[in-house]
């Protein structure tokens, strides 16, 4: 087992590695002279042109330029931005717990929908319910989060008024504020995690259900609930949790358009005001960030995996 | 046709090609012109000559809607048609002929598969410029680990099949091996990637446009019509709603194809 994990680390190591590279050569691809792109087109004067070249450490060998960065970034040190000078890790710091707030309830209403909705859809297969329910889960799936978003802020913020539409207050500040601008984007947020949840726990209890051991169980006159709880559930509820760490990296990219739409000064809206500035260094230590984090936490599910089902082996 | 006797097929392959056929044909469907301003009858409510009524320059919004059908799904057609011959080749040659070339290729898809492709596309777009050629190139590089894996996994099942070893015997060469005796083997779970893929790429062309990474204004595509509705949703709320139930609706159709074909091409899948 203990192999098991040291590979699986090693290999999100590689991944982070290979990630850093390509985000690292992704400002030399850039069609001609990146600084030139990053002041625009109005006659820079040649200091500034040099200045920001130098700032960007564009003057040195490609080799030398990518160790520079890596060795800084193994530091923590992502390096700074080029429109407000200031150095980029801490802002990402900052702004971490607000997107991990808006993922982890959504996280929390996927499985709070999904389960049940999914259960009841397996239960009930082939009916008018399991029809509807999988219909819905199916336009879920369909319909892009910032549809969603925006139609759900016409209808519960500008219509009925029961929330604020967009913005940011600290819980500290004012914790009532805070929840209302936190529940509709992550309503938003979960409406695909929901349906991928119900979809998936649907073909887990109908596969669960099939099993012999349950046929056994009912076999022997147990109560239908008694085992729909105690044998099926159990074991139908863990490819559901599996999926849900695969979703995170779903999630993350929902809230680059839920941050966007509702104001929220989260990680992906600092990403999409320096594309929007062409701050470049912010914009790649931003991706590369975010895909460490997500690479992290698929390592995290897929070692945790084993934990909730003795099945799994470690090879 | 097996296939079209299946309800949720064949309703949904109406809905694609009726919208294929509006957006070729969108100069001659369309009842305005949708780059026409017209600011004396601008934010105009649904009626007879504007059936989804007029945007913020008076612009028909139902011609708008048929024309960035042409943006949308030329943009998804050709990026999935990329990412399946890109990701069917990797597949096939990965899997076939194993070694150092199959764990490049697989190992480059597992990266870009573990992240959100949203994000890689953003990263791209920043740094190459938005352009509808660059989009279609990025979305088409995005989705092509989703085919080489599944075409990896399917190759790597078949080619111990007792048919590819005769084939083998009788001195095929690989291509002739990989083109002609695996690939119309496994043509299905192809044909379900790229259904699920085309509705996925239809979602991240409209989120980029949404963000304004997509098509250049004032050319419409459903993202940035949305996205520029909103600033006027107190006025006009029916902008937003309309260009939100096509995506929908579209997306779903690309989505039901694909659990449908998947159901009953590979019950294996299921």
């Amino acid at each position: 087992m203990w192999s098991y994990i040291l590979r699986r680390v090693l290999q999100a190591l590689v991944f982070i590695f290979l990630i850093s590279v390509l985000i690292f050569s992704m400002i030399h691809i850039v069609p001609g002279d990146p600084v030139l792109t990053i002041l625009g087109d109005e006659g820079a004067s040649q200091e500034k042109i040099q200045a920001l070249r130098t700032a960007l450490k564009l003057d040195r060998p490609l080799p030398v330029q990518f160790f520079d960065w890596i060795g800084a970034v193994v530091r923590g040190d992502l390096g700074e931005s080029l429109i407000s000078g200031r150095s980029i890790t801490p802002d990402i710091l900052t702004r971490l717990p607000r997107t991990f707030e808006l993922i982890f309830l959504a996280i929390i209403l996927s499985l709070l929908v999904g389960i049940p909705l999914g259960i009841l859809a397996a239960v009930r297969r082939n009916h008018a319910l399991d029809w509807l329910i999988s219909l819905s889960a199916m336009l879920g799936l369909s319909t892009p989060v910032f549809v969603t978003g925006t139609l759900l802020t016409l209808l519960f913020s500008l219509r009925l008024q029961w929330f604020p539409s967009t913005g940011y207050v600290s819980f500290q500040e004012d914790p009532l504020a805070h929840l209302q601008r936190l529940i509709l984007p992550s309503i938003s947020l979960a409406t695909t995690t929901s349906a991928i949840v119900m979809r998936m726990m649907r073909s887990s209890v109908l596969e669960v259900i099939s099993l012999d051991y349950i046929r056994t169980s009912r076999a022997k006159g147990l109560n239908q609930a008694v085992t729909l709880y105690k044998h099926v559930l159990r074991n139908a509820v863990i490819p559901v949790v599996a999926i849900i760490g695969v979703q995170v990296s779903t999630l993350i990219g929902g809230t680059v358009l839920i941050e966007y739409i509702f104001n929220w000064p989260g990680l992906s809206s600092m990403l999409i005001k320096a594309i929007s500035q062409r701050d470049y260094p912010t914009v790649q230590g931003v991706v590369l960030f975010i895909s460490s984090l997500v690479i992290f936490i698929n390592l995290l599910v897929d070692l945790s995996y084993g934990m909730l089902d003795p099945r799994v082996r470690y090879t | 046709m097996k296939l079209l006797k299946n309800p949720r097929i064949s309703l949904s392959l109406i809905i694609i090609v009726a919208s294929l056929v509006t957006g070729i044909f969108a100069p001659l469907i369309a009842p305005y012109d949708p780059l026409k301003q017209d600011f004396i009858s601008n934010l105009g409510s649904p009626s007879q000559e504007h059936l989804l009524g007029t945007d913020e320059f008076g612009r028909d919004v139902l011609s708008r809607l048929i024309f960035g059908a042409r943006v949308s799904l030329r943009v998804a057609f050709v990026s999935v048609a990329l990412a399946m011959i890109l990701g069917t080749f990797l597949g096939l040659t990965g899997g076939y002929l194993g070694g150092w070339w199959e764990l490049i290729a697989m190992r480059g898809s597992d990266v870009l598969l573990s992240l959100p492709p949203i994000l890689l596309a953003m990263a791209a777009v920043a740094f190459l410029g938005s352009s509808l050629l660059n989009l279609t190139l990025i979305i088409g590089v995005l989705y092509t680990p989703r085919f080489a894996r599944v075409v990896h996994a399917a190759v790597v099942r078949e080619k111990n099949q007792d048919y590819i070893e005769s084939q083998r015997a009788l001195g095929a060469g690989i291509p002739r091996i990989l083109l002609q005796g695996i690939l119309p083997n496994i043509l299905a779970p192809i044909m379900v990637q790229a259904s699920l893929s085309l509705g996925f790429a239809i979602l991240l062309e409209a989120g980029l446009s949404f963000l304004g990474l997509g098509a250049p204004p004032p050319h419409p595509s459903w993202g940035n019509m949305i996205s520029t509705a909103r600033g006027y949703m107190r006025q006009a709320p029916y902008l937003v709603i309309s260009p939100s139930i096509t995506i929908a609706l579209i997306v779903l159709a690309f989505n039901t194809l694909g659990d449908g074909l998947r159901d009953s091409l590979d019950p294996r899948l299921k």
